[in-house]
This record gives structure tokens, sequence and C-alpha cells, in this order.
């Protein structure tokens, strides 16, 4: 029934996600153990260490340097922070997510370096967790324990991206811009006008398998780039669970990213999502990066949910219930427009057939699609601002997620959707190790 | 030395005390049924445990693995339970014995140890190990803390030695009273040591996590000195502490009664039984009738041949016990006794995994007569202290550095019978607690010395006193006062504007530029967060919390005034606007001398006039049509420059480069304001800045903030630290 092709964004980690509650006998904790033992330690017996008769009293230090445990609470995942790519691209989507525009103040590229490696210091601590550094009594605290004393990995991940206005004349970088960087055009059925939610220098695409660890992380990436960095704008996103299986259900009710590239496969990753130094005219520093596409793309469920069911397939070509295409009967069935040149089982103008219209000649063009649902209110006339926050990594926008938007231009759901804002930007390549920093080669 | 050598002797008393009494007993016992040749059983169990405490102990040190929290309580608990049944087992069982009194008794005891050698040899190594784990930790950290070894271990060997003679007093007094009263006198003992063990062991169980409700306390007698030689002794002979929980108490109360009543019918119907068996026998036992000389060779010859078939039989008896002991080696017993406890304590540790905790804890002790005991393993890195107010008063407590007087670490306000965590990140170097109470007592402890480089670590400050911030606030004060008058000054020259009868165009721009100058005055001061008391609120309050909004009639000040030259309203309704401030302004300047400045007010002013300033004027809040946040901004800059120049000293003495960094920023901020206002004098309103502008102020703002946040807890008032 399930397509491995599918993005598993939802249930395998429902499990994961609930705390560990055997996690906590520990902390019933050496404090505990001591108390008896307290008990030889009067007035007489002066600075016994009593303490130290609990195990916690032998090899402190080692303890220290190696079990700052991140698994205490949370999820209990970590997720690799240093790799040829950046996590949170092909890693299944967590269940939370926010999508941070930023505008960069550094004055200079000293500045703007000093930025990377910030963001690649916080980003590396809070993606591995651990016990935030004291800083005495001289200071507030580090860390704002939104998540308790000790920081949980909790399955985090910091995906950094960079958009063209940072190639400006500001940091002399125009001529290592990657060459399919550009501000994100205006397509006909957008809705961009006067939106406060466009563009930026950097973007902070921050998921997690909780809500809070999400904004812990960018508390703390805020705070400890305040120099350089201004919030620009943010959207926050959640993973619905697979109802009742397969992908997740737009809030259309339709399943989306079922037809995703193969994310396990190596051929099909490095065709179709990371850019490669010296390909299609990119500069050297690219290599493993890839291009992120994000678009808050409203959906009018008022309206939608007064349009019939059959009106509501054609327009995606699949089936609402259970996700296959009009020609099918399972959600993994592949579409058969050979068979249907007239559009008689899924009709020319459906979604699925302009976006995938699953010939050799588009076969290129295909994306990885990584959305999350969004709800953040009303609107002026009293109708819900809910929708999906786009979210794709392409090795060629233009070859790409531009092909693939220039075909769904005026099909028929543009009418029930309204993008409102967005972005492109260049996902750095990874974080090799631990002396590298986020967009090294660009100061190479 | 005597300081190091003391509590070891206490620990070595009490533990000793608490293996040792079930061992003596049950060498008192094999002794009185004339099985010494048993002992051997008793002692490889003695053997085995001290073998496995030392084991543990050793591998501990020298892998520096760790315990889990609790893993050792948990450990010892199950021990105590085992132990428990193990003695109530061997009690009722001498018991039974005790029965038939009329001389077979050797002959029971010698069949029921044949087989139950194992049982003597595990009912010895669970007594001892019980307490040997525990008692080889106990001596290795407080060697450990003291920094030496010697005064430990010889305050132990005495005080292992003094359970010993103890024991051993106990063994030879037991073994001169008659066997009926050794059996009811011992098993009396053993089982009320019993019922403490078993409370000991539910203890150890809760504490190690395993049963819940360690901290509900059926009683804790704080007036009881938990260190004290009869605490001690109490504790080691009884297993009773001066805090139980209610589990222990009910597992001690469900457990003595019941098993001592049933001990005790059971030695009087015994005693019962042999008096009257023996009233019966005794006329029997006399021959009633003289025998023929062939019955008594006959019963002669029958007694030879039952004597040869004993010998007989007990030189073949001898025999299998020899052989029985031959079977196995010597050496192998020997070697078996301390290697296999060595492994198992290997295993044990492998098993149960490394410890986890963060920190190291540490239990420290304050009261007015004692200051920060108990800091049992000084190390580098980051410390939690437990920290408990044993005093009577409300305690600050600070962990310094004696040398320099440096603070590293502080708990403001630990109250009388609390315990609170103070976390600090320690490099090598010397440290000592610090307590203040409330009633004036102020105390050190000793000298900590935690080995180390010296990096690493959290800085130390030097504590501002309350006569340090003196200065600083005089010469603050000493600003405004002279200030003030130039505000009031000002004041009335917009009420002047206002009192026109008609304010014609120009003036109406008159009246605006005199409210702004006037405006700015009063915002330089350094006002924030009710710095003037009430007076704040009625000379620069806004409308939001009012109930009218901007149309509330008990709204006044420059805000108000603002509101009505930017929003046409007529000379008449600001008249008395103008009067209301100049007369509230006047009002300050008579109340200002007499109120007080917080001598910490100071330090959190350095920030928070700029928090505000970002709150309220760079979000537009607080323009009531003037435009002129961002004068404002700068205004309030340079009041916060007013309130760091008089800190200055006290900065640069303790992180001039925070100090430095602050400067920077703020040169920064005053650029950016600068670039904002026009050449003629006039500002750019916030609506009309750039968004790149206006993002860069709120950055670089964002950041001196940061920065500025830093300097309250830095010259925060500790004077007695």
């Amino acid at each position: 029934m399930t397509d491995e092709n599918v993005p598993t964004g939802t249930c395998p980690f429902a499990a994961l996600a609930d705390p560990d509650a055997t996690g906590d006998m520990h902390s019933a904790d050496v404090h505990h153990a001591l108390r008896r033992r307290s008990f030889l330690r009067g007035a007489a017996v002066g600075a016994v260490g009593a303490a130290a008769v609990t195990a916690g009293g032998f090899g402190t230090a080692q303890a220290l340097s190696s079990s700052s445990d991140s698994s205490d609470t949370g999820s209990g995942r970590t997720i690799a922070f240093h790799g040829a790519h950046q996590a949170g691209i092909l890693t299944p989507p967590q269940l939370a997510a926010t999508f941070v525009s930023f505008n960069v103040l550094a004055t200079d590229r000293a500045g703007l370096q000093q930025l990377f490696k910030t963001l690649t210091q916080r980003a590396r601590f809070l993606t591995e967790g651990g016990t935030p550094v004291d800083l005495g009594v001289a200071s507030p605290p580090s860390d704002s324990s939104t998540l308790g004393p000790v920081v949980p990995a909790d399955g985090l991940t910091i995906t950094v991206g960079v958009g063209a206005s940072l190639f400006d004349g500001r940091y002399g970088l125009a001529a290592r811009k990657p060459a399919k960087l550009t501000k994100m055009p205006v397509f006909p059925n957008d809705n961009m006008q006067d939106s406060t939610e466009l563009h930026g220098d950097l973007m902070l695409q921050i998921c997690a398998d909780h809500r809070d660890t999400v904004m812990h992380a960018l508390r703390d990436i805020a705070k400890h780039t305040r120099q350089w960095l201004q919030l620009s704008w943010k959207a926050d996103g959640f993973q619905s669970p697979s109802r009742p299986t397969g992908a997740q259900r737009n809030q259309l009710g339709f399943k989306d990213g079922i037809a995703n590239p193969d994310v396990n496969s190596t051929t099909e990753t490095n065709a179709l999502i990371w850019t490669h130094a010296g390909a299609n005219g990119e500069p050297a520093w690219v290599e493993g990066g890839s291009y992120q596409v994000v678009r808050i793309i409203r959906m009018l469920v008022e309206f939608w949910d007064r349009v019939s069911l059959t009106e509501q397939e054609n327009m995606f070509g699949r089936r609402r219930d259970t996700g296959a295409p009009l020609s099918g009967t399972v959600e993994s069935d592949i579409p058969q427009y050979a068979n249907d040149p007239d559009g008689k089982i899924i009709p020319l103008d459906a979604h699925i057939r302009l976006a995938n219209p699953r010939t050799a000649k588009t076969d290129g063009q295909r994306i990885l699609r990584r959305g999350y649902n969004y709800d953040r209110g009303i609107d002026d006339n009293g109708n819900l601002d809910v929708g999906l926050l786009f979210a794709c990594y392409n090795q060629d926008v233009a070859r790409q997620f531009e092909a693939v938007q220039t075909r769904l231009i005026d099909e028929p759901l543009v009418d029930y959707i309204s993008p409102t804002g967005g972005g492109y930007f260049f996902a750095l390549p990874g974080v090799k190790d631990a002396s590298d920093y986020y967009a090294s080669g660009l100061f190479a | 030395m005597w300081n190091d050598a003391f509590p070891s002797f206490l620990i070595g008393l009490r533990e000793g005390l608490e293996a040792g009494l079930i061992v003596s007993i049950l060498v008192a016992t094999l002794v009185r049924a004339g099985q010494r040749a048993r002992l051997g059983a008793v002692w490889a169990g003695v053997g085995a445990a001290v073998a496995l405490s030392l084991s543990f102990a050793a591998v501990l040190t020298f892998t520096a693995a760790d315990l889990p929290a609790g893993g050792q309580d948990v450990f010892g608990g199950v021990l105590s339970l085992i132990a428990v049944g193990f003695v109530t087992t061997m009690v009722f069982w001498m018991r039974k014995s005790a029965r038939s009194l009329s001389g077979d008794l050797k002959a029971r005891v010698t069949e029921a140890l044949g087989r139950g050698a194992g049982v003597l040899v595990l009912t010895s190594f669970i007594a001892v190990a019980r307490e040997g784990l525990e008692t080889s930790l106990f001596l290795w950290t407080t060697a450990k803390s003291a920094g030496e070894s010697q005064g430990p271990m010889i305050g132990a060997a005495v005080g292992i030695a003094l359970a010993v003679v103890a024991c051993w007093g106990l063994y030879r007094r037991v073994l001169k009273i008659n066997l009926t009263k050794f059996f009811s006198v011992t098993g009396a003992v053993l089982i009320v040591i019993a019922a403490g063990v078993l409370a000991y062991g539910l203890g150890d169980l809760q504490e190690g996590g395993l049963i819940p409700g360690h901290t509900a306390y059926a009683f804790n007698l704080t007036s009881i000195d938990a260190g004290s030689w009869y605490a001690t002794l109490i504790a080691g002979t009884l297993n009773l502490t001066p805090a139980m929980s209610w589990l222990q108490v009910i597992g001690y109360l469900l457990y003595l009664p019941p098993t001592m009543f049933l001990f005790v019918r059971g030695m009087r119907s015994a005693a019962a039984t042999a008096e009257r068996k023996a009233a019966a026998q005794a006329p029997a036992a006399e021959p009633a009738t003289p025998l023929t000389r062939a019955q008594r060779r006959a019963a002669a010859r029958v007694a030879d041949e039952q004597a040869l078939a004993a010998r007989i039989a007990a030189k073949r008896e001898a025999k299998q016990e020899r052989e029985a002991a031959r079977r196995v080696p010597r050496w192998a017993v020997g070697t078996s006794i301390f290697a296999v406890p060595a492994v198992a304590a290997v295993a044990a540790i492998a098993v149960l995994g490394p410890g986890k905790s963060a920190a190291a804890s540490n239990d420290i002790a304050l009261s007015e007569s004692s200051c920060g005991t108990g800091w049992a393993n000084p190390e580098a890195g980051a410390q939690t202290f437990n920290l408990t107010n044993n005093g009577r008063n409300t305690a600050e407590v600070y962990l310094i550095s004696p040398s320099t007087n440096a603070v590293f670490a502080e708990i403001e306000n630990l109250a009388p019978g609390t315990t609170r965590p103070l976390t600090a990140t320690l490099s090598g170097g010397s440290y000592a607690f610090r307590c203040a109470f409330t009633d004036g007592t102020a105390l050190s402890s000793k000298t900590y010395t935690v080995g180390g480089g010296s990096s690493g670590g959290s800085t130390g400050f030097a504590p501002v006193s309350d006569q340090d911030l003196q200065q600083p606030v005089a010469d603050y004060r000493a600003y405004v006062q002279q200030n003030l008058p130039v505000l009031l000054a000002d004041s009335q020259r917009l009420a002047a504007d206002l009192a026109a009868p008609d304010l014609t165009a120009a003036a109406l721009a008159a009246a605006k530029a005199d409210w702004l100058t006037a405006h700015l005055d009063y915002e330089g001061l350094g006002a924030a967060y009710g710095t003037f008391e009430d007076f704040d609120a009625k000379i620069d309050g806004r409308a939001t919390g009012l109930h009218g909004g901007v149309n509330d009639p008990s709204w006044t000040g420059f805000h108000r005034i603002e509101y009505g030259l930017w929003h046409g309203q007529r000379a008449a309704v600001l008249k008395p606007l103008g009067d209301q401030l100049v007369a509230d302004i006047q009002s300050l300047i008579k109340a200002f001398p007499s109120q007080t400045t917080d001598p910490n007010d100071l330090p959190l002013r350095t920030h928070e006039i700029l928090e505000n300033t970002l709150q309220f004027q760079l979000t537009g809040i607080s323009d009531y049509g003037s435009g002129t946040a961002l004068a404002t901004a700068s205004a309030n800059l340079h009041g916060t420059q007013v309130v760091l120049s008089a800190l200055v000293g006290l900065m640069q003495a303790r992180d001039p480069q925070a100090l430095k960094s602050i400067d920077t920023w703020i040169q920064t901020v005053a650029a950016d304001l600068n670039a904002a206002q026009r050449p003629d004098g006039s500002w750019t309103a916030l609506d009309q800045l750039t968004a790149t502008q206006r993002q860069k102020i709120n950055g670089d703002l964002g950041e001196l903030l940061e920065q500025l946040s830093v300097v309250p807890d830095l010259l925060e008032e500790r004077s007695s630290a």
C-alpha cells in the first residue's frame, strides 16, 4: 500500500515522539542517594564527602565530557549535523517546522563570515544537544531553559539557505553567486503585492520532533546572532499524521508529496537535488548544496469545502480517499497518461498531470517536496488563514521548479489557493566536520 | 588529621558492627554446637564479601567508571532483604534445635549444617558484603576529599578494630551462658537486628528509585545530630536512623512484633516440652530389676559392637569429610574467593553501565556555626552543589576565591531547612563557601582546592558592596538634580505657548518645537521603571492603560500634549495640560531629594532604559503624532550613557572587555540614530525609514542590549560576599 518514495514524515515518529518515560529514573538521582549518607555528616564529621559515596563521586570529569545526555527528554533522536549535505533536506520531515527569513546586518565580509561561524557553532550544539554553557554570576543565563536545563537533540535539524540578495554589492560576493539563484519571480496566479513575507538574505528551516524544540532553537540562534541578523518574516508549519496511511494530507484533504524522488537513491539525488561544482555553470563552492523554494500557499478551505467531490478529484487527478491516481487503485500506482491522451480519466489540466507529466523529457524536472501545513489565524472576512508551507529542493530551480510552476499556471486549482509569500534560497553544502562551518567555501 | 580520621572512625565502627554482629552470632552458634570445623565456611563467606567490596572500590578507582546513581543502593537493598530472609530462617532453625535440649543438639546441628554449608557461606557473605561495599566507597572518597589517606585509613582501622573487639566481647559473653539462654538471647537479638536490616534495605531500594516514597518521612528528628557517637552506635547496631520513611517504619513494624511473638512462643513451648520429657524419662533411666550375668554380658557385647560400629562410622565419616574437603584444591578456593567477586564487580559495573550525571553532586551544609561543609570531591568542571541551610536564619551563600574574594556562584535567600542546587563551572584553584545569614552572622568554609588547569571555568568577579555603589548613585542623582531645573524651564516655555489665546500656525509650530525640547529633557534623565515613582506616569504616561484611552480625562503629561498638538486640539484644551505638566515637574523637583534610589537600580537601569526604547519607541507605540520616536531613542541613549558613566569605574575594574564592547555598540547605535536626523535638526519618522535602516537600528540596539544585559549581574550588590 505504501510507496517507498513517499516521505514518511508522519507516523514513524509518533511513537518516538513520546518522551522516554523511563529516562527520568536517573534524575531520582544522586541527591536522593545521598540523603541517608548525609546522616554521617553532622557537625562532628566535618568535610566528609558523603556525597561521593554514590557512584556520582567517581569519574565526574568523564561523565561530564562523555554523557551530556540528550535523550532524557524529547524524542531521543539525534540527526547527524556533519556531512556532505545539510540535514533537513533528505531527512523525512519532522513533525514541527519553522521557516525564518533574516536580513543580514553584517557590515563587511568578515562580519558575514563571523555570522556563519557563529551559526555553525549554535546549530552544532543545538542539534547534538547537551548542557548549555554556564556563564557564571556575571551574566544572565546562556539558555532560555524552555527545554529544561539540558537541551535535548529531539530530532532537530537546522538547514541554512542564502538568498540572491546576499550576493549584492555589500560583501563583494557577486562572482560567487550560485548560478541559478535569483529573486523569486511573481507567478501569474500569485498574490504577492504588499506581501511582507518575501525573499531574504538568509533562510533558516528549523525542524524538530516537537514544536518547543523548534522555538528554542530559533531563540538561541537569534540571541547569539543579534548583531548580524534581523528577523524579516517567519512561518510555522506542522506535519499531519498519515490518514490512514501514506503521505500526509494537505488542508484540502488530498495526499501531498506522493511522487517524490527516491531520497535513498544516490543516482536520483545527484541528478535531481544536489548542485555540483563546475556543472551547470555553478561555482566550485556549491558542491553538495541544493536550491530551496519556499512558498506560503494559502488554501481557501471554506470555498473548497463547497466544491463537489468529483470536481475536487478532477482538479487534483487523484482520489481524495485513497490518494490513488484516477487511473489507479492505490496511491503508489503510476498514472498512465499514454493510455489517456485526451484526459478522459485524468483531465489534461489536473494538478498531478501538469506537475509531473511522467515523460522522459520531464523526468529531470522532478523536485523533492518537503512541505508543511500551516494554520495562523483568520483574515478580515473571518475566513481561516490556513494552507501549505510549500518547500522543495532541486538541483536547478529554473529547469525544475520553474518549469513545473509554469505548467501549473492557470490550472483549475488556482481559484482555491493563493500564494502570498516565500522566496528562492540556496541551501548551503553540509558542514563537513568539527572544523568546518557553513558556507566556508564561499570565503575560501 | 583528627578531623579527617574521626569520620572514618565512625564509618568503620558503624559498618563494622552492622556486619560483625551477625557473623559473631553465627560463629558462636557453630562453636556451641561443636562444629568448629565448619567455621571455615563462615570465614570463606566473609573473605569473599571483603574481596568483593575491595574489588568494587578498586575497579571504580582505577577505571574511573561510575555506578549509576541508585545502582549501589539497589544492590545494597536487595542484599539486605536477602539477609533478612537468611537470618530469619536461621533463627527459627535454631529455635527448632533448641526444642530438643536433651543432648542431641550436637547431632542435629551437625545434620543441619551438613546439609547447609552453602547456607553458612551465603549468610556470612551477604551480611558482610552488604556493608563492605559501602564502607570501602566511603573510605575511598573520604580519603580523596581529605587529600590524604593516612588519617582516614587510621580512623577506619580503629573503628573496625573497635567493632571487632565489641563482636568478640559479645561472642565470649554468649559462649558462657547456657544453651537455652543462648538460643533465646541470640535469636531475639537477631530478630531485632533483622528488623532494622529490613527497614534499611527498604530505604536503600527507595533511594535507588526502585520503590517510591523515599521522601515520605514517618519521622525526621532533625534535633538529633546524626553524626553523634550515640546516633552512630544505634544506626550501627539497630539500623535505626533519625529519619525514616513510612515504608521503612511499616516494614519494621510488620516484621518485628509478629516474628518476635512467634519466636518467643516457640521458645516457651519448647522449654515446657523439654521439662516434661525430662520428668518422664527420669524414672525410666534407672534399671528397675537386677540383670542376670548373661544379660549383662550380652548387653556389654552389644555395647562393644555398637561402639566399634560407631568408631568405624566416625572414621568413615571423617574420611568422607576429608575427601570432600580435598576434592577442591585449597588454592582454587583461595583464588576463587578473590577472583569471583572481582569479576562480579567488573561485570556489575559493565552491565549497570557508566553513571550518567551532568555534574557531580555535592551535599553542602551550612548553619550559623558552620558554613559550607561536605564538599567531598573537589573537582574541576561543571559542579552542582546541593546547599542545605541547617541554620535558623535565611542565608546568602557564595562560592568565592578565598585569596581574591572573587565570586563564582551564589544563591540568594536560602531559607532555613531548605535545600537548593548551586551550579558552577570550576577550573583549578582555591575555593571557599561564604555564608551570610540575615541575623548578621557571616562566615566562610575551609579552603577547598580543586586540581586541574586554570582555564575552562567560569570567571569570578569581585563583589560590589553597597559602599561601592554610593558614589555612582550620588553622581547620577546630582546629574538629575542639575537637569531638573532645565526641564522645568523648558516645560514652562511650552506651557506659555499653550496659554496663547489661539494656536496660530506659527504658534503651533513653536509649541511643537518647545514640546520636543522639553520632552527630550525628560527622556534624557534616564527614567525607567518608576525612577520618579508616580511622577513618571503623570509626566510621561501613555494612554494605553487608561480606561478611556486617548480620551481619558486622567491622561496628562508630554504624550497627552503631543496628542493634542498633533491632532489639532484647541489651546483652551491644552492650556490646563501645560499648567498641570509644570505643576507636576515642580512637585517632582520638591520630592526628588527625599526619593531614595536603590543602589541596585542603577546597574539595572543601564539596560532597562533601552529595553523601554526598543519596546515603546522603536515600535512606534509611544508616538502620539509627533514622529519623534528616534529623537526620544537618542535621548534615551544619552540617559543610558549618563548612568553608565557613573558606573564606569566599577565596570573597568571587573570586566573592561565588556565595557569596551558596550561602548562600541553605543557608538554604533548613536551613528544609526544620527543618520536619521536631518541637517536641519528635525528627525525622520519611523515609518519614513527604509526597511533596511529600521532593521539596522533594531538589530544594533538589540545587540547593545545583549551586551548591556551583563551589567546588572556583574554589578549586583553583594556586600556580604
